[in-house]
This record gives C-alpha cells, sequence and structure tokens, in this order.
C-alpha cells in the first residue's frame, strides 16, 4: 500500500500526470505484475491494498513534506485496511473511504501538533 | 448540457466496470482502472472541451467506477447501479469544498451513494406487501 501511494504521488508530482491517470497506472502495474508469487500472499490482497494506496497518493501536496505525508498516511490507511476486512465488504467505495481515513487521521494530527507546537 | 454530460459520465463509470465484472469476470481493480485510464487519457490527449466542469469528467468516471465495484449480492440489478451513480455524481457536485484535494474522496462520496441506494432498498422490503394476504 505504501508503495503504490508514494509512485502514485511520484507520478503526478514529477511527471505532472494528473491524479486519476497516475493513480490508474499504478494500480493497472500491481494488478499486472504476479507480487503475490513474488511474496507468497493472496494476489487479490496484494491488487486491493495497492488500490487504496492509489487513493492516498492521489492526494494534493498540503504540507512541504508531501513524501513523508503520504508514507504516514498510508501506513495508517493499511492499519485501518487490516483491522477492518469484514466492514462494508462488498459495497463499492470501501477503499476510497479506507484511504480517506488514514489522510483525515494524519491531517488532525497534523494539526494537533501544530496547535501545540507554535 | 455540461452537468448532463457530467451525470452521463457518471452512468457510465458505474455500469461498465459493474459489466466488466459481473459478464466477462473480470479482476474488479481492473474492471475500475482499465476504462477510467482510458478515459482520463483520451481526455487528456484530446482537449476539446473548454468548460471547466467538463474537464472533471475523468474524476466523474474514476469516482463512479467504485460505485460500479460493488459486489452482486448487494446490487443484484444494473439499475440500482445506474441509481448510485447518479447519487454519486450529485453528491460530488455539490460536495463541500472543503475536502479538495483529499486522497479517498472520491471513494468516500462513491460509499455513500451506495449505502444511500441499498438503504433505499432496506426500507422497501420493510413495506408489507398488501397483495401476498390476498
Amino acid at each position: 500500500m505504501v508503495v503504490a501511494a508514494l509512485a502514485t504521488t511520484f507520478l503526478t508530482l514529477e511527471f505532472n500526470f494528473d491524479t486519476v491517470t497516475s493513480s490508474a497506472s499504478v494500480a493497472l502495474l500491481f494488478c499486472m505484475l504476479p507480487f503475490g508469487k513474488w511474496l507468497k500472499i493472496n494476489q487479490k490482497i496484494i491488487q486491493t491494498a495497492a488500490y487504496t494506496g492509489c487513493f492516498v497518493g492521489m492526494c494534493f501536496p498540503f504540507t512541504p513534506f508531501h513524501y513523508l505525508f503520504i508514507f504516514f498516511a498510508s501506513l495508517v490507511s493499511g492499519i485501518i485496511f487490516v483491522l477492518s476486512p469484514n466492514v462494508l465488504q462488498g459495497f463499492g467505495g470501501k477503499l476510497g473511504s479506507t484511504a480517506f481515513s488514514g489522510i483525515a487521521m494524519i491531517t488532525f494530527l497534523i494539526y494537533l501538533f501544530g496547535l501545540i507546537w507554535i | 448540457m455540461d452537468i448532463i454530460l457530467l451525470y452521463i459520465s457518471g452512468i457510465l463509470g458505474g455500469i461498465i466496470p459493474y459489466l466488466l465484472v459481473h459478464k466477462k469476470e473480470m479482476n474488479v481493480v481492473v474492471a475500475s482502472a482499465l476504462p477510467s485510464l482510458t478515459i482520463a487519457l483520451l481526455w487528456h490527449l484530446f482537449p476539446f472541451h473548454e468548460s471547466e466542469l467538463l474537464q472533471e469528467v475523468p474524476l466523474v468516471f474514476y469516482g463512479a467506477s467504485f460505485v460500479g465495484m460493488v459486489n452482486q449480492k448487494i446490487f443484484p440489478k444494473r439499475l440500482q447501479v445506474v441509481f448510485a451513480s447518479i447519487v454519486f455524481t450529485f453528491v460530488y457536485l455539490n460536495s463541500s469544498k472543503f475536502f479538495n484535494g483529499f486522497g479517498g474522496g472520491l471513494g468516500t462520496a462513491a460509499c455513500i451513494s451506495v449505502i444511500a441506494i441499498y438503504g433505499l432498498m432496506s426500507l422497501k422490503k420493510l413495506i408489507p406487501n398488501k397483495n401476498k394476504d390476498k
């Protein structure tokens, strides 16, 4: 998930692709390459996690340390993804909501630390 | 006219991945990402649109494709996906600008649309069928 998120961010910022193109390209790359075989994990889980990571990577650069922000946001999204396998299962948009939750949590933490330190 | 085109792209974005998954048995992620990438590339390579609203067609299509990723147990009929896609497009056009730039916003809007239509379907089942007793 972290790799997919960082890859999407990289494509968007460095190559000036729009968010949909970068996100969809990274998702298709993860679907085509046999990561499941290499890592000995179910390929479907990797594809789903990578797709969630792609949504995290679609985030607009709010902070100067955007790559670090995306890293932590994708970590949190990954934790939520692992802890909620049966929540909203089969519902469209579940992955996007997971990504949104991760980003919202990290943004809130940054806001809190900003209030404390500034 | 631009808004109608956005609604059409939303409906197509919802129904195309749904049909790809359930008729062609394609992988869910590929069924969502491949048509979205095609539309985004076409929109990028052939910028024949001048309207600011039409520039959001790839985003609406991509977000609606998350609606199309729904399981057939949740939405057994295509019409339900169409309604959910319409609700998604409405939510997208009328949502607050506060969360602009937040990743996962499209997915959350899609989830809200799916839950809304699923809720309406569940409510419809609660209505007693008077003809059943006759």
